[in-house]
């Protein structure tokens, strides 16, 4: 009597599995869904036109919207291939702090994330906990910048301003409080059969799908290629820290797992701290910044440069014609390949794997969009 | 490879269509012909020595004159990269879909599409990506008109700043 049928219905646009506004269609069958297409544009911003009528310097503070979650990776992908575009050289003391605080930013964001996916599973404990501490990364920023989440604080030429005074000893107190914390977290989810329970086995990401679909960061590093941006193409001095890149290997079910992706972010969070504290050791004296003309202008050419942001390889194609403002701006971002996944990754799952599987995917939507 | 070695690679084995190449600089390329794009391509994947099977950017550019696709390629085997540009009219822009090498480049392929007006031959689903279906023209080509109306919304830009005096 019943003719089969399957049921197609939104996840989104509101949804809090992606950070921003995300509709998935999704069709299901019961319980099962049979295909997910992705719908984004919801916060486009032409930041790339935008480009093309601002300054060179005066767009800084778009490129924090690219990514909000990590300003400080998108201000220095900016930054870098402006300034190899130009020739400007870095003092050291601006390299050390731009990767601190790339590096704290990083912890910033990663803990959001992980919140983020604890809360689609139920486990809303863990977002208090991670948002109580990112809070702890804002005022240390807010301490260096005045701003708690788009800093335009890497400028061309270096940063902003020098860390302020007390900043370094904030720094050093924070991290103190935060290794205790993980440990909380690694207690609280890690170890906790039914939070393993939902991540093992749940939208699995091969090396070779994550290869060819172009996705970068803990993506492919839970999936098992040791890519890194800090290591392969190393920038600010990234060469002279010590730190490992973590990467899955199934220890709860298959490699490139949600799980795998989960606790290389956990273990990124960890290298991160061992990275601020080396840069906090080891900052060196001297300025902050190179000072740039009044007016400008990058000379006639075209440069790419490229760093690791917290969800993977941020780059930024810059092109000049030698005038006041910027040819052309182009942004790499490594959430926006993420859509390539989706014909396979929401194929025949439960519908209690969509949040799960969006979650641990990490899709920041305003880098997808721009 | 050296980068200097892939671009001489590409220019000895593809004489006819490769338009320009710079093997130094900041951005080194390879600027070839629409028709050469896909043999080029399917070159750069399938060769033993090269092996790029990481797409790392797709980009659409206008120049005023040209529209260019840069296709930034990276080989997670050998870690070495190359920058392929493919120039191609500016009034029927046309030039083939590399989605059967990479799937990375469907997504690429659609932005480039509705912001560029480039039509990307043997693409499998054409669709809007970012944009509204029926947003009118394609924004980041350098002669669009921005508009002042959209479904009722009036959106009158402010005439851009003049030039400051400086002393």
């Amino acid at each position: 009597m019943n003719e089969p049928q399957t049921l197609t219905f939104n996840v989104g646009p509101h949804h809090s599995a992606a950070i921003g506004p995300f509709r998935i269609k999704v069709e299901t069958d019961g319980e099962m869904v049979l295909a997910g297409e992705p719908d984004v544009g919801y916060l486009h911003r032409g930041i790339e036109k935008v480009a093309e009528r601002m300054s060179w310097t005066g767009f800084m503070p778009y490129t924090d919207r690219v990514d909000y979650l990590s300003a400080i990776h998108c201000n220095l992908a900016y930054a870098l291939a402006v300034e190899s575009l130009a020739g400007i050289a870095v003092p050291p003391r601006a390299s050390c702090i731009r990767v601190l605080a790339g590096e704290l930013n990083r912890i910033g964001s990663h803990l959001l994330s992980l919140g983020h996916l604890a809360q689609q599973l139920g486990a809303g404990t863990a977002l208090l906990y991670s948002l109580r501490d990112r809070e702890k990364i804002n005022n240390l920023f807010e301490m260096l910048c005045g701003a708690r989440l788009t800093y335009s604080y890497v400028r061309i030429g270096g940063v902003a301003a020098d860390v302020t005074e007390g900043f370094i000893e904030k720094t050093y107190e924070f991290l103190e409080y935060l290794l205790p914390k993980l440990k909380e977290y690694h207690d609280l989810l890690s170890n906790n059969r039914i939070f393993m329970g939902r991540l093992a086995n749940v939208g699995i990401v091969t090396q070779a799908m994550a290869v060819d679909c172009g996705l970068t960061g803990p993506t492919l590093r839970a999936a098992g290629m040791k890519f890194d941006v800090r290591k392969n193409a190393a920038y600010c001095g990234y060469q002279k820290f010590d730190f490992n890149v973590p990467t899955g290997n199934g220890e709860v079910g298959s490699v490139g797992d949600a799980f795998d992706r989960y606790i290389v972010r956990m273990r990124e969070i960890d290298q991160a701290v061992s990275i601020i504290k080396q840069a906090l050791d080891a900052l060196p004296e001297g300025a902050f910044s190179t000072p740039l003309p009044r007016l400008f202008k990058a000379p006639k050419g075209e440069a790419y440069a490229a760093v690791e942001s917290p969800r993977g390889l941020f780059g930024v194609y810059v092109c000049s014609s030698g005038e006041k403002n910027p040819e052309r701006v182009r942004f790499r971002t490594p959430s926006f390949p993420v859509l390539n996944l989706f014909p396979d990754i929401l194929k025949n799952v439960p519908v209690s794997d969509v949040a799960t599987i969006i979650g641990s995917l990490d899709i920041m939507v305003s880098e997808v969009d721009r | 490879m050296e980068t200097r070695e892939l671009v001489h690679r590409i220019e000895q084995t593809f004489k006819e269509g490769v338009i320009s190449a710079s093997d130094e600089g900041l951005f080194p390329n390879v600027l070839i012909q629409a028709e050469a794009l896909k043999p080029v391509i399917s070159f750069c994947v399938h060769d033993s020595l090269m092996r790029f099977d990481f797409l790392e950017c797709l980009s659409g550019m206008d120049t005023g004159e040209e529209m260019i696709v840069i296709y930034q390629l990276y080989s997670t085997a050998f870690s070495h990269r190359l920058n392929v540009k493919v120039s191609i009219g500016r009034h029927s822009a046309k030039v083939s879909s590399v989605t059967g090498f990479w799937r990375a480049a469907a997504a690429y392929e659609l932005e480039a599409a509705e912001m560029f007006g480039i039509t990307f031959e043997g693409h499998p689903a054409p669709r809007h990506l970012l944009l509204p279906d029926d947003w009118q023209g394609h924004p980041l080509r350098k002669d669009y008109v921005f508009p002042e109306e959209y479904h009722d919304i009036e959106h009158r830009r402010p005439p851009l700043r003049k030039e400051h005096a400086r002393p």
